[in-house]
């Protein structure tokens, strides 16, 4: 047999590294200027792209896709070498990877807080960076099999089988959620609307955790904990079973986060059976991982890597238990839209995946550079710290969602509820939003102290250099040495027929969720009185899209006393049909908006969006003064509405052809309820003659940014109650 | 009696058995048995002195054996007592429940596999992960067939449930409750104490739009006799309560003030009336004239609310 040599490509694996850290602070400070908005709503007074609703998805984005994504890139092109006995397949694709990936969060980062945004969560970005991310995606995908393709390791080991399945899925997720209809440049519609809008996002936001932040790490998983503790993988059966398991049943578990909303019973209740048959499969992983360091716990106590790795598998263990208790409806009621998810994502986010990546970066960097680490104790400081720091920030936040949650719902005998204003309840968590911000602050000096350490440890290190390695190339094997071969032995050295197995078990959860409510029209019951948005009314729409107002604000009463007493009638699925994308959102940091028209007047709205405090005291919401001086652009209506037309809207051509008028007419409207404030006419008319005297361009009330916002938020939710309105308007006049 | 737990594990266990028991069995409406029926702790301290009675029989039944023991049978028990005492039970379930090979004859169970040096032990997998599989498995097939096959209970109708669990208990409190305000009950209330609450209440709440001193901002003023939806107490508390017209006017507060709270402002509100304020608002509305008998002026306001309540919950499907 012929002995190979060849060199395992380390300097593509030390880029990915370098973007890890660099992202990863850079994601976390931003996390922790929004933990501090909590507190002073107003810290970046007036900016508009460092307000609170633009820099969430920058934060979870970057967290999730350039933090944790650059840790996978980085881990898997060193375990798929060294795990397939190859060097990459080519050079030039990792590259492409490596630069096409930072390329596009570096587009992300200009873009989330221009405000150019889908508003799909963690598929925020718009559609000329989904088909970039399509290209690297599947660069690295290409990569990844060709390896395979020309491995010298007739086996494929179960982390390149979580690998795999990371990739195919990770693919047709984003292909099928970013499906949306351009109508500009950085402008697009998704081509599904309301409910079925929320059902692939969902099942495309549920199963990003699980094939983006969940499957490779448990790749990584399996590669560098039984690497740094020396010790053999507890159970190859157990890898096997859990494996298929779990890329079976994630898929279908998307609609638990929908629970209670709009969506047909059939899927929620397939969304609650599945996603509690995940607890096993789930921790199967954990096990797998925790009872590999049998033996080996007296090093546990001494080497920092494998400490973090510990906490990072006890982490996952508790929020895959914890993610199929919330699936319960009954959980679900007090859990969703409160700071509880957000406790719930970050022991996800700060535990699993982020100790992890700094288990295996602490191994790693010493290896690679060919030295020790530059301090232990340091290490173990970053340990203790970051440990804390995940508990200081979880606790609070588990503590605010359930006060808040259930003050939410308390009643007086009378029928009334206890705490009517919704601030009140918010008033209530701000300790909790303080010591959420503490534990985040620690967290991230961990995170510094050990930048420093690495710096010095590549210092102190030699040059990366491409590393030398031999290997028997693989002959055929003979019928011999297969004979008595088990079934999963044999599909192992079959890397094509292992990619196609996964990819039918994860499309089978999609497709009998998926296609039903796309398809059967009966899913989504047609409410006679619900009508397009005017065109000014689609304009306002975009911009609440661009400010992020979903991110604090849901559309979504849920058929609870509690919410249908405080917003009004709970949300049926017919009044989202011309909902694209919808806008349901996944947090109540502020009250539900879905009933808000006609509950204000203009004026209160303007008010309230110039200075929120002024009408709400008390209130965490950030200023929009920007909306209220801004001249709104919409010459694009006429496309849009075209867009809309295409996605199944009807307007007519007449509709489309009397935009502007319409648009006019409205926006004088709302002009005209403006000035019933006199404290309005007065200044407003201050800044008319200023403007006059100094010859300077003066934008009309009536074509500022503000006046579309209100024309939409004072249609929200009113279809359903226009008969009430009819009936009041006709005894007022 | 090999593995027998010693007494400081049995009395409790035994004792909380039989507490929980009687607690399951007793029916004592919302506070524990033990707390509503004082006889039953009399019952537990019985119980407790009985086990630690059973235990000290025990006792001495073992040292009157063991004093019949010849010298050598003596020392052989003892030796077999002096062995530590261990959980061997609990250590029992353990293992068997984890199913795995000791680290010291995992040899037999590696695989010959080596990924870059990583080895595969093929321990079975832990029948306590195989039976948590089984159970969420049962677990998701009953809750599938009950709902969708059975058809239990959807959202919808735990909604109407709720409510109307929750309207008979309005219902049954209103009949008991004392000085509760509404719109057809209310009255101009003159006390100085009321006066300042509601005071207290508008500037924290009204303030944004009718400003401090009445004197209109975005909402109307309020010092003028014109009422956009009516003056007087009745009518003042309707709107207060309900809110104004839609889109344009009040937002309802019967959400968050109580009814004696709004009857409070709205007195309150109503001493505005012939004040001027520093930068009133120009007159909006009708002429209000109190005829002295105002529930004909109110009646049609009155019509509205209930027309409008029922409204808000009718959805039109197909």
């Amino acid at each position: 047999m012929e002995v190979q040599q060849f060199y395992y490509d380390n300097k593509i694996v030390k880029k990915f590294l370098y973007a890890t850290l660099f992202w990863g602070i850079i994601g976390m400070l931003v996390g922790l200027l929004l933990a501090f908005m909590f507190l002073f709503p107003n810290i970046t007074d007036g900016i508009s792209f460092l307000s609170f609703g633009r820099l969430r998805p920058l934060h979870t984005n970057a967290v999730i896709f350039a933090f944790v994504g650059n840790a996978i890139f980085a881990g898997v092109y060193y375990s798929t070498q060294r795990l397939l006995k190859a060097r990459m397949f080519s050079d030039f694709l990792s590259n492409f990877n490596f630069w096409g990936w930072q390329t596009i969060i570096v587009a992300a980062a200009i873009t989330l807080p221009l405000g150019i945004t889908t508003s799909k969560e963690y598929a925020e970005l718009e559609w000329p960076i989904d088909i970039a991310i399509a290209l690297v995606w599947v660069a690295f995908g290409w990569n990844l099999i060709g390896t395979m393709l020309k491995r010298r390791q007739r086996h494929l080991y179960v982390a390149i089988w979580f690998y795999l399945a990371t990739f195919v899925t990770v693919a047709v997720l984003h292909i099928f959620n970013s499906l949306e209809l351009p109508v500009s440049a950085l402008k697009s519609y998704s081509v599904y609307a309301g409910v079925q809008d929320a059902l692939v996002q969902w099942w495309y936001g549920h199963n990003a955790v699980a094939f983006f932040l969940t499957t490779p790490f448990l790749g990584l998983m399996y590669y560098f904990v039984p690497k740094a503790a020396n010790r053999p993988v507890y159970s190859y059966r157990l890898s096997i079973v859990h494996f298929w398991s779990l890329i079976f049943i994630y898929i279908w578990a998307g609609p638990h986060h929908l629970l209670y909303s709009a969506l047909p019973d059939w899927a929620q209740n397939l969304g609650v059976a599945f996603s509690v048959m995940l607890i096993a499969p789930s921790w199967g992983g954990m096990i797998n991982g925790l009872l590999t360091l049998r033996g080996a716990w007296d090093k546990v106590r001494t080497d920092p890597t494998l400490k973090f790795m510990v906490v990072a598998i006890t982490g996952y263990g508790m929020a895959t238990f914890e993610g199929p208790m919330l699936s319960l409806k009954n959980v679900n009621a007090i859990a969703h839209f409160s700071d509880w998810i957000i406790a719930h994502v970050h022991v996800g986010a700060l535990a699993w995946n982020g100790f992890l990546a700094f288990g295996m970066i602490y191994w790693l960097v010493p290896k690679m550079f060919k030295t020790r680490l530059h301090s232990t104790p340091m290490a173990n400081f970053h340990f203790w710290i970051g440990t804390l720091g995940i508990i200081l920030y979880a606790l609070p936040m588990y503590v605010a969602g359930f006060t808040q949650a259930l003050m939410w719902k308390d009643f007086n005998p009378d029928g009334s509820l206890v705490y009517g204003n919704f601030l009140e309840t918010v008033n209530e968590i701000i300790p909790m939003y303080w010591m959420r911000a503490i534990g985040g602050t620690l967290y991230i000096v961990g995170f510094v102290v050990m930048l420093y350490n690495i710096v010095a440890t590549v210092r102190s290190g030699s040059k990366v250099e491409d590393e030398l390695a031999e290997a028997a190339a693989l002959t055929r094997v003979s019928k011999r040495r297969t004979a008595g071969e088990t079934y999963h032995t044999w599909l192992e050295r079959k890397p094509i027929k292992l990619t196609i197995y996964a990819t039918i078990a994860i499309l089978i959860g999609g497709i009998v969720q998926i296609v039903p409510t796309i398809l059967v029209k009966s899913n989504i019951p047609t409410i006679t009185s619900v009508k397009p948005y005017t065109p000014l009314e689609l304009e306002g729409r975009d911009l609440y899209i661009r400010e992020g107002c979903v991110g604090c604000h849901s559309q979504m009463i849920r058929p609870f006393r509690s919410e249908v007493e405080r917003y009004g009638e709970y949300a049926k699925a017919g009044e989202f049909v011309y909902d694209h994308p919808f806008l349901w959102g996944s947090k109540r940091t502020g009250p539900d908006l879905l009933r808000v028209g006609g509950k204000y007047s203009d004026s209160w709205h303007f008010n309230h969006m110039y200075d929120p405090q002024s009408t709400s005291s008390g209130s965490i919401m950030p200023a929009y003064q920007w909306m209220v001086r801004n001249k709104h652009d919409r010459s694009g209506i006429k496309g849009k509405m075209e867009a809309m037309v295409s996605l199944g809207v009807p307007y007519t051509e007449e509709d489309i052809a009397n935009a502007d008028a319409s648009m006019e007419e409205q926006s004088i409207q709302i002009e005209e309820n403006l000035y019933e404030d006199p404290d309005f006419v007065k200044s407003y008319e201050a800044d008319k003659k200023y403007a006059a005297d100094n010859g300077l361009e003066f934008v009309e009330m009536r074509d500022r940014e503000i006046v579309s916002l209100i024309a939409y938020l004072q249609r929200l939710g009113t279809d359903i109650k226009v008969k009430e309105t009819d009936e009041l308007l006709s005894e007022n006049k | 009696m090999k593995n027998m737990s010693p007494w400081w594990i049995r009395i409790p266990v035994i004792f909380f058995i039989i507490f929980g028991l009687m607690e399951y069995f007793i029916d004592s409406g919302e506070k524990p048995a033990f707390i509503e029926y004082p006889i039953t702790q009399f019952f537990l301290l019985m119980v407790l002195l009985i086990l630690v009675a059973i235990e000290l029989i025990l006792k001495s039944i073992e040292n009157v054996m063991f004093q019949t023991l010849s010298e050598e049978g003596k020392e052989r028990y003892l030796e077999s007592k002096s062995k530590q005492w261990e959980w061997s039970w609990g250590k029992k379930m353990y293992k068997r429940l984890l199913g795995t090979k000791p680290i010291e004859v995992e040899g037999e169970i590696i695989l010959d596999h080596n990924y870059d040096g990583i080895k595969e032990l093929d321990n079975k997998l832990p029948p306590w992960w195989v039976y948590l599989f089984y159970v969420t498995i049962i677990f998701g097939v009953i809750y599938l067939i009950r709902f969708e096959i059975y058809g239990d209970y959807d959202q919808d109708l735990e909604y109407e449930l709720e409510v109307a669990a929750a309207q008979a208990e309005i219902e049954a409190y209103k009949k008991t409750a004392k000085d509760l305000v509404d719109v057809n009950t209310v009255e101009l209330l003159t006390e100085a104490s009321d006066i300042s609450a509601g005071k207290s209440i508008f500037e924290t709440n009204c303030v944004v739009c009718h400003m401090a001193d009445g004197g209109g901002g975005i909402g109307p003023n309020l010092t003028d006799e014109y009422w956009i939806l009516g003056g007087g107490i009745k009518n003042v508390f309707n709107t207060i309560s309900e809110g104004g017209r839609a889109g344009k006017g009040m937002v309802p507060w019967k959400q968050t003030l109580k009814p004696l709270e709004m009857a409070q402002v709205s007195s309150y509100l109503l001493t505005f009336q012939g004040t001027t304020p520093a930068n009133p608002k120009a007159a909006e509305g009708d002429l209000w004239v109190d005829e002295n008998a105002p529930n004909q002026e109110v009646s049609p306001e009155e019509q509205a609310t209930p027309v409008q309540e029922s409204d808000s919950t009718t959805v039109v499907m197909n």
